[in-house]
């Protein structure tokens, strides 16, 4: 990971150390650990959740929806007199 | 047994997914300055150019396909894997745009300014290149009547798309200073470059973004089969 440039952080040091208690491990970098520690962490996740959940249902109904209609051109094209199905 | 077979990989791809929704926020992640929990975006937005990059592949084994065995069936499957790859391509430069003004923009600047060296980016540049090229693709393929003449020039285009996402997303880019990480080698495939712990998320990911992109795939080609059926019957009656 040390591969990647990184330039430094806006942040200055000092303000930094501040935080430090909040920090679980020695590193000087601030975290969403204010998230983790309140469980607010678990909302973002919910949500993120929903959306997928959305969309896979989105997607399930589109390939029903589509098998269907080619169910019924099937019928159709073996039955070109008798429109109805 | 049939429907079986046709439904497990989208049942892993759903499955994978939720794995990285869940695991890619939950999970632990190296501490570094600057990037700090922006990092997980690596599980989404470069997993949006790695998907691109796999379907920009198959698209361009269908035009060669098309090309070997002159069957229509690859021409379609061709194009659509184009289009998602376009898609993922597009969302990943979305996702980009939203994760550099957060990483790269000097606090210290005016945003126009520090926005001047972000559209100077080689990635950028080369990337929004290789889109157009794709976009032509599409705007080439879907204006020509006549679907054999259709489906041999877009075969051949392809192979002038893909040719050129070699010079403007893989050698231009590393031969030109950039803020983008992945100068040295290829970005996140390298041992070096990306966490062990990362690495558990990131691989799933992929394979759940590229299935899902798969899956949507499937139901374009379905949707053109089934316009194509519809005219065959107008044609009859």
């Amino acid at each position: 990971m040390n591969k990647l440039s990184i330039p430094d952080s806006p942040v200055p040091y000092s303000s930094m150390k501040a935080f430090a208690f909040i920090m679980d491990t020695g590193s000087n970098v601030e975290m969403a650990d204010i998230m983790r520690s309140n469980g607010k962490i678990f909302v973002v996740v919910a949500v993120m959740l929903t959306i997928l959940g959305g969309l896979i249902f989105y997607l399930i109904r589109l390939e029903l929806k589509i098998k269907r209609l080619d169910r019924e051109i099937r019928h159709k094209k073996d039955h070109p007199k008798n429109n109805v199905l | 047994m049939k429907n079986i077979k046709s439904v497990w990989w989208k049942v892993l791809a759903v499955a994978l997914m939720v794995y990285t929704f869940i695991g890619g926020v939950l999970l632990d992640v190296p501490h570094l300055p600057q990037l700090q929990e922006s990092i997980r975006n690596l599980y989404f937005h470069v997993c949006m150019w790695f998907s691109m990059m796999i379907f920009f592949i198959i698209s361009v084994s269908y035009a060669l396909l098309y090309l070997k065995k002159n069957e229509i069936k690859y021409d379609i499957y061709s194009r659509q894997f184009a289009a998602v790859g376009i898609i993922y391509g597009l969302l990943g430069y979305a996702t980009g745009i939203i994760w550099m003004s957060y990483t790269w923009a000097d606090p210290n600047n005016a945003s126009f300014v520090s926005s001047s060296a972000v559209w100077r980016e080689p990635k950028l540049i080369g990337t929004a290149l290789a889109l157009l090229i794709y976009l032509a693709y599409l705007v080439l393929r879907d204006s020509v009547e006549n679907t054999e003449k259709k489906a041999r020039l877009a075969a051949v285009y392809n192979l002038f798309a893909f040719a050129f996402l070699f010079p403007t997303i893989w050698i231009l880019p590393r031969l030109l200073p950039s803020l983008h990480p992945g100068q040295e080698g290829n970005p996140a495939l390298n041992t070096n470059d990306i966490d062990a712990q990362m690495r558990l998320v990131f691989y799933p990911a992929v394979a759940g973004w590229t299935l899902l992109g798969g899956w949507i795939v499937t139901l374009k080609v379905k949707l053109v089969n089934l316009k194509t059926k519809i005219n065959e019957q107008v044609e009859y009656t």
